[in-house]
Formats: structure tokens, C-alpha cells, sequence
């Protein structure tokens, strides 16, 4: 059984590190293919896990300035709590701004463990930790003190590399996209740094789980198809008219027609593609829609568009009215056309 | 089709009439209220028919149940509601509207008369097409059709027509309307070629000219060079029209992305302890936008850039086009003027004799048309005059009964209803009535009994009666009659007493009462036949997801 407790609701500065550290599993960890969705504020400030909920990585956040070793331990209270409990938290990471050189042995170090700290500041730590769980839950950690040692020893601390850019950039591989300027990106760092928000904002302080799994259920999590989707929907988008080349896999459908004819044809998909995008009111279909197709995509390259379309689930397509079979297996290519 | 059996009822109270005989029935009683009508509604009512029973009945608390021999088998109908079960030869069908049911009444049972209303072709709906043979107790009307709905007099008459001659149409007119038009343009090509033949003939020193030029290198150069000129024209418009098409539909999609980028608000959600409007959703749709203010920015200003290029290009295509016009006109004025003329007249001399033919074949193209479209007219006339010689002598077999058993000379029926104002009543209707159907009968020969709730209504009289009945009788198929008879006639065995006629008598029955309990392990029977158990309060069909029971 798990008790949810201490959830937050912060300020836009420290929603953007909180942000960052959300990116930081899906994107720059190195295990961060073993990683299926983000929960946001359930366990910690960010959690990541697999699709089963069965390894979760989690993160403790902390977007201060500057930190002494005495507050590093307070900051990993949450860490160790979700460290003594049943639950699979396989991975322990605080995630900070900074570290101060005069607390480390090698402070060119981004991600390191408690060694790296000095002798004293490894002490504070502990220090630290101790005085702010007796003081959460009264309970004096002294004969649980080995579990500390052991606690202290697997979190990894994780300093942030705070460039929004770079940060959104290695979350896929996308033909042109360095084309784009750094507003593109800034501007996707802040849409999901908007929905982590809203999701944030939906309370489940005090409900109790009896497995992992149930968390998927309070649907306060972010999955990495989601946030792959969203990229391949911007960049697609944002090159939609200005991309004036046919992509690969839609040659077969134009190579014996009229050039004019073509260009018709294309100009038709393009402007289907548009409406879609465009629609507000129809947005759970047209992402449920785009995930299926940039899921069979990703999952074999190889395949051609009719294989692709097979694997979308009928009730996906009929959801989005405003593209015919043409503009689908158009939008697709483009898709495909990026990924490779 | 012949009545076997009908009936009615739920788990408390039913009734099942199976005394039918494939004859004259009778069915009478010496009081009112005793449930004729309610039992020949039952019967029309499970087939489809729009329900007029007496008021006292609540329709929606039972079955109704028939059953009939139709060809070689047997059909039942079991209706509750707009839902009607059908089980033939032993196959049940579940059939969850009128529409569905007249579609399998259609294909199953007896091809349902089309014909044309409001402009439009339709299939006649059963209730329509019953009275052809049905006549009920309430509601009639003999200047229209009785319970009509969207019906009106028209409608019965055009159906009545249809089912004279199925081929009679005034339904589709659409390929006469195409023969027509391939007449015209036939026409007008013979018209062109016979202008050029003409020319030809007209101007001999021209015609000699070109012949005499057509190998003349000098010449071949000049017109092979305008040709070309003109092809050059030709394919600039083309490429210009596409590209104005293009910028048309990208203008149009500019205008409305704007609108669809619009959020359908609906209101504003606010709590109502304490006013807030800032109300989160614990289990809410978390998605992204569709696109975001870039990706939006970046395909409209898209979108207006090929908008001006487009402009650009079809102001290149036009200027092309000008200059190859002009290119031309000092092409044609550098020319000696006899060429010109040449180059004019040449597709005239040239093809003088291919000219032709292409008249020869057309006229005879046209022949077949002119040859079909007066075919086509004379058997229209003929199906009309068909169609209208056999109404008008269904009416004049209305008038010929009615004016016999009614013992008048000269009878004012003028169709196969009364005028709008007159409105026969007492006997005059019934007799009216009696006469429109069995001439209708007599004519259409139609595969469904004759049934008349009440035939002898307003005080007809003996004679009168009698006569009816002989002639109801000389149809010799399955006729259901109802009838109630004063005290008299009752005690003097009017009916019973014939060996001619099967008399059923409801006389026994309690007023009010044709429901009974007894008649329940037998109902319950039947619906079980059905697949049906009946539950108290669910009277409803129960389906599966197939739409099977």
C-alpha cells in the first residue's frame, strides 16, 4: 500500500525545472528506452516508469539557486520515504540546479553518486536527511541507520543541463529539424510544461494504492508516445506548405499521373492535413489518430503505407473526419519521410 | 395470403381467433363492445398497419399475434410497439421498425406499389397499400384516404395506377431527358458540318486554291508554325486555369482554418460554493493542442506566400498567353491573304468528304433517336391510356354496384372517392365502400383477403345486405366480415343458420371482455414459439448486439 502526500502546486520557475527533469528521463538518460510515461506529482515531483509500472525512476526536483549539503539531504526526504516503501522505485535521483564545487571531488561531474561528495558534506547529508524525517513523521532515525547508508548509496544526483532547446531537440530524430529556430522548440518546451502543470493540478493528496499499477488510473501521467506524437506533429506541421518535395512512399500514388494532376492531388492532402490541424474541437481523436500512425512508424520503418494503415485501428481513423484515405496515407509519408 | 388465426394479449389476458375458413366469414354479435374491431385490428395492426382501435385498448400492454398462409407457407407476425417478429416456415426475424418491416413485406410477401410523390419515387407504405382491401370501422372518409398521415387521395390513386402496370412511369424521366439532349447535339454538329460543306461550295476559287497549296512547302511551314502557336495557347490556358483553381481552394481554406480555429466555448463552468471559475477536473481529457501558435503561423503565412505565388504565376501565364496572341495576328498579317484564307478554309476543304460521311452517319445516329423517342413517347401514351381506361373502368364498376345495390338509376360517384365537400355517410358510405373495393378486387385481382369491419353500418337494410353478401360471397376468396345484429335478427339465426357463410359469433362474450385468462397458456404458447418469455412489465423485444433474439 501506498499513501500519497505532500503534493505541490509551484510557480512557473520551478514548473520549468520540474519540466526539465521530466525531459531528462525521457530524453537524455541513457536508459530513457526503458521508459514508457512520466507520472507527474503522484509519487514525486516526476516519476517515471514502464508501461507496466513495475521499474519506476523517481525524481526529486530541486530548481534552487544553491544548495548546502545539510539542505541536499532534506531535499531527498521524499527520495527515502519512496525508498522504504514496497513499491519498485528502482531508480533514486535528485535532480538539482547546482552544486557547489567546495561540496565535491569533481565537480566537471553532471551525474554522479554520494561519493563525490566530501567527507563533511556526505556527513551533512545524512545530517540533513535525518533531521527533516524526524521532523516530517517524528520518527528519530537511529536504528534504521543502515538503510540510510544503503538509501544514501543508489540515488543518483543529476545536475540539470538547463537548455530548453537542446532539451526538446534529443527527444527525437526528425529530418530538418535544425532548421527551426530556438522559439519552435521553446515554444513545445512550454506546451508540455503547461499540460505537466494542468496535470498537476489535479488533486490526489491522500489516496491510498495497493499496487503500482492503480496510478495509472488518477490519469496524471504523460506518456513518451504522446510526447513524440506532439514533435512529429509540429515539425510536420510547421513544414506542412513549405515543404515542397513528394515524399518517398506517396511517389507509387502520383508516378503515372499528369504533373498537373499531382500537384492537384498533393494540394488536396495538404489542405485536409491543415483543416485537421487546425480543428480544436476534435482534438482527443486527432492525437489518438496521429499516436497509432507515428506508433506503426516507429515500430517497423520498413513497412509501406497500406501496412501502416492496417495497423491503425479503424475507430482511430473514422475519429477524424476532416481526413480523407489519400491525405492519410500522405500525412504518413511526410511522417515516415521525417523519421528515417 | 389467408387469415389462419389472429390474436392478442400478455401474461394476464389474451385472446386467439383461429375459426377462419377460406371463404365467406362472418363474424357478429347481438350487442355492441364485444371485440370485432378490436380482433380484425389485431390482424391489420401485426402486419404493419397503423393502429385505429377503440380507445379503451392500451396498445403498448400487448402482443399482437396472426397468422396466414400465403403460397405455400406459412407466415406469423407477432408486433409490440414499432417492433414486429416474423417467423416463416418455422424462422423467426426480428424486424425493429415499419420501415425495416414493409421492406421485408416487399421482398417476402407481395411487391409493394412505387410511384411517385412530391417529385420524388417512393415505395408505398402498408397502410397505404391495405386499403386496397381493408376497410376499418372508424374513421372513414369517403372524399380521402382514412387515417392518411403523409397520404392524401392522389397518392392512393397514383398507387392503384402502379399497381395496374408496374412499368407505368412518370417515374423517371431522366433518360428521356438524355436521349433528348444527344438529339440536340447532334443537331448542332450537323450544322456546323453542312455550314462548312457549304463554304466549300460557296467559294470554289478557294477551295481549288487550297487544294492546289496543301503541298506547297511555303505553305506547310506558315500553318505548321501557327499550329503550333495555337497548342502553345492552349496548354499556357490550361496550366493557368489549374493554377487560379489552385489559389481559389487555397483562399478558401485561409478563410476557414480561421474558423475552425475558433473553440466551440460553451459557457463558463464555475463552483457553486464559492464562485471560483478555476474548477479542476479529476478525471478530465489531458491533451495537447492540435498545433500551437508557431506550427499555425507558420502554415498560414505558408499559405499566403503560395497565395502570392500563385498570383505571380497565373499574371506569367496570361502574359505568355498575350504574347503568343499577338505573335499570331503578325504571323496571320505577315501572311499573302490568299494563305490566310487557306489556313482558315483548309479544315472545310480538306475534310470535304469526311465531312460527309460524319453527316451520312450522324442523320442515321439521329434516326435511331428520333425512332426511339417516338417509341418511347407512344408507349408512355399507352401505359397512360392503359392506366386511365382501367381506372376509369374500375370506377365505372363502382358506379354499376353501387347503383344495383343501392337501387338508383344514375349513382354521383365520379372516382374512386367523393369529392372534397361530399362526404357519403349512413348506407350511401357503406355501400359506396362496398362497391370500391370489390371493384378494385374484380380489377386487381390483389393475393390478400377482403376484410370490412362493420359492412353493414347505418342502418343498410336487409335486402340490401343480402345482396352485398351474395356478391362477397360470388368472389369466392377469403372475405372477413363484422357485423352487429339487432335483437331480432339474432334470434332468427340470420347467419348461423347458413351453410353458405362461416358465422362466428362473439354474442357470449362479456361486454368489454374479450381479453380472458383462459386464453393465456395458449398465447403463452405462441410467443414461446417466438422465443419470447413474457415478463410482467417488459413488453418490449429483447435483443443481442446482432440484433437477434
Amino acid at each position: 500500500m501506498y499513501k500519497i502526500k505532500n503534493t505541490e502546486r509551484n510557480n512557473e520557475k520551478a514548473s520549468d525545472f520540474e519540466t526539465f527533469s521530466m525531459l531528462y528521463l525521457l530524453g537524455i538518460r541513457s536508459d530513457n528506452d526503458q521508459i514508457d510515461l512520466v507520472l507527474v506529482d503522484c509519487f514525486n515531483d516526476v516519476t517515471g516508469s514502464d508501461d507496466a509500472v513495475s521499474c519506476l525512476w523517481d525524481v526529486q526536483s530541486k530548481g534552487h539557486k544553491s544548495n548546502t549539503p545539510l539542505q541536499i539531504g532534506e531535499h531527498l526526504v521524499t527520495l527515502y520515504e519512496n525508498y522504504i516503501t514496497a513499491f519498485p522505485f528502482e531508480h533514486l535521483i535528485l535532480f538539482l540546479e547546482t552544486v557547489a564545487c567546495i561540496h565535491v571531488h569533481d565537480s566537471s561531474l553532471k551525474i554522479f553518486k554520494h561519493k563525490n561528495f566530501t567527507d563533511e558534506s556526505q556527513n551533512k547529508i545524512k545530517d540533513g536527511l535525518i533531521r527533516e524525517y524526524a521532523r516530517r513523521t517524528s520518527i528519530q532515525l537511529t536504528t534504521e541507520t543502515i538503510k540510510v547508508d544503503s538509501f544514501l548509496e543508489s540515488v543518483e544526483f543529476v545536475v540539470c543541463t538547463k537548455d530548453k532547446v537542446a532539451n526538446i531537440k534529443n527527444l527525437i530524430e526528425f529530418k530538418n529539424k535544425d532548421v527551426r529556430d530556438a522559439e519552435f522548440f521553446i515554444e513545445i518546451f512550454n506546451e508540455i510544461r503547461g499540460l505537466q502543470s494542468r496535470l498537476k493540478n489535479t488533486n490526489v493528496e491522500s489516496r491510498e494504492l495497493n499496487s503500482p499499477i492503480d496510478v495509472l488510473s488518477f490519469r496524471k501521467h504523460i506518456t513518451k508516445n504522446q510526447i513524440v506524437a506532439l514533435l512529429v506533429n509540429r515539425l510536420v506541421g510547421a513544414e506542412l506548405f513549405s515543404n515542397h518535395g513528394i515524399p518517398i512512399d506517396f511517389m507509387p500514388y502520383v508516378v503515372s499521373m499528369d504533373r498537373e494532376d499531382a500537384k492537384d492531388l498533393i494540394q488536396g492532402c495538404i489542405v485536409a492535413i491543415c483543416r485537421t490541424f487546425f480543428d480544436k474541437n476534435n482534438k482527443v481523436n486527432i492525437w489518438r489518430f496521429l499516436e497509432s500512425a507515428i506508433k506503426a512508424v516507429m515500430k517497423d520503418s520498413s513497412i509501406g503505407l497500406e501496412e501502416v494503415i492496417r495497423q491503425i485501428p479503424e475507430t482511430d481513423m473514422e475519429g477524424v473526419p476532416t481526413m480523407d484515405s489519400t491525405s492519410v496515407k500522405f500525412l504518413i509519408a511526410r511522417i515516415k519521410d521525417g523519421l528515417q | 395470403m389467408i387469415i389462419l388465426a389472429a390474436g392478442l394479449g400478455n401474461r394476464d389476458e389474451a385472446f386467439i381467433e383461429d375459426r377462419f375458413v377460406n371463404g365467406l366469414n362472418i363474424i357478429y354479435s347481438n350487442d355492441n363492445n364485444k371485440g370485432k374491431t378490436i380482433l380484425i385490428q389485431s390482424i391489420m395492426y401485426s402486419i404493419g398497419n397503423s393502429p385505429i382501435f377503440p380507445t379503451s385498448l392500451d396498445i403498448k400492454r400487448y402482443y399482437f399475434y396472426s397468422k396466414f398462409a400465403h403460397d405455400t407457407d406459412v407466415f406469423e407476425f407477432l408486433r409490440s410497439g414499432n417492433s414486429i417478429l416474423v417467423k416463416k416456415n418455422g424462422v423467426v426475424s426480428l424486424f425493429d421498425s415499419i420501415t425495416d418491416f414493409k421492406l421485408f413485406f416487399n421482398e417476402e410477401i407481395f411487391r409493394l406499389p412505387r410511384f411517385v410523390k412530391d417529385g420524388k419515387p417512393i415505395m408505398s407504405d402498408n397502410s397505404l397499400f391495405f386499403q386496397t382491401f381493408f376497410l376499418p370501422q372508424d374513421k372513414r372518409n369517403t372524399s380521402n384516404v382514412i387515417n392518411g398521415g403523409q397520404y392524401n387521395k392522389t397518392d392512393f390513386i397514383a398507387m392503384v395506377k402502379a399497381l395496374i402496370n408496374s412499368n407505368y412511369s412518370n417515374l423517371d424521366s431522366r433518360e428521356f431527358d438524355a436521349r433528348k439532349i444527344h438529339r440536340k447535339s447532334i443537331l448542332q454538329e450537323i450544322g456546323m458540318l453542312t455550314r462548312r460543306i457549304s463554304f466549300v461550295r460557296e467559294n470554289p476559287v478557294v477551295a481549288r486554291q487550297v487544294l492546289q497549296s496543301v503541298n506547297n512547302i511555303d505553305f506547310q511551314e506558315q500553318s505548321e508554325a501557327l499550329m503550333k502557336l495555337n497548342q502553345e495557347i492552349a496548354a499556357n490556358s490550361t496550366k493557368r486555369n489549374r493554377e487560379a483553381n489552385r489559389l481559389c481552394k487555397l483562399q478558401t481554406l485561409a478563410s476557414e482554418l480561421n474558423s475552425l480555429n475558433r473553440n466551440i466555448e460553451i459557457g463558463k463552468v464555475k463552483c457553486a460554493d464559492c464562485g471560483s471559475e478555476k474548477i479542476v477536473y479529476s478525471n478530465g481529457d489531458f491533451t495537447f493542442e492540435v498545433s500551437n501558435d508557431i506550427v499555425r503561423r507558420e502554415i498560414i503565412s505558408s499559405i499566403q506566400s503560395q497565395v502570392i505565388n500563385k498570383r505571380v504565376a497565373i499574371a506569367e501565364y496570361n502574359n505568355e498567353i498575350s504574347k503568343l496572341q499577338v505573335e499570331i495576328q503578325e504571323k496571320l498579317a505577315s501572311i499573302p491573304i490568299e494563305v490566310t484564307d487557306i489556313i482558315i478554309s483548309r479544315e472545310a476543304v480538306l475534310n470535304e468528304r469526311d465531312n460527309d460521311h460524319r453527316i451520312v452517319e450522324l442523320s442515321n445516329e439521329l434516326k435511331v433517336i428520333e425512332e426511339q423517342l417516338v417509341q418511347q413517347e407512344q408507349i408512355e401514351r399507352e401505359s397512360t391510356l392503359d392506366v386511365n381506361t382501367q381506372i376509369a373502368a374500375i370506377v365505372d364498376e363502382m358506379k354499376r354496384y353501387y347503383a344495383e345495390i343501392d337501387e338508383v338509376e344514375n349513382s354521383s360517384i365520379e372516382g374512386l372517392f367523393t369529392r372534397h365537400n361530399e362526404n357519403f355517410s349512413g348506407s350511401e358510405e357503406q355501400i359506396f365502400y362496398f362497391s370500391k373495393l370489390i371493384s378494385i378486387e374484380k380489377h386487381l385481382r390483389l393475393p390478400f383477403p377482403i376484410i370490412v369491419d362493420c359492412f353493414r353500418d347505418g342502418e343498410v337494410s336487409t335486402d340490401k345486405e343480402l345482396k352485398m353478401v351474395k356478391e362477397y360471397h360470388g368472389l369466392k376468396k377469403q372475405v372477413v366480415l363484422t357485423s352487429t345484429l339487432k335483437t331480432q335478427e339474432y334470434s332468427t339465426n340470420k347467419y348461423s343458420s347458413r351453410y353458405d357463410l362461416n358465422a362466428i359469433d362473439y354474442s357470449s362474450f362479456t361486454t368489454n371482455k374479450l381479453l380472458q385468462a383462459s386464453f393465456c397458456p395458449r398465447f403463452e404458447i405462441i410467443l414461446k414459439s417466438f422465443n419470447i418469455e413474457i415478463q410482467k412489465s417488459n413488453i418490449m423485444f429483447e435483443t443481442d448486439r446482432q440484433g437477434k433474439l
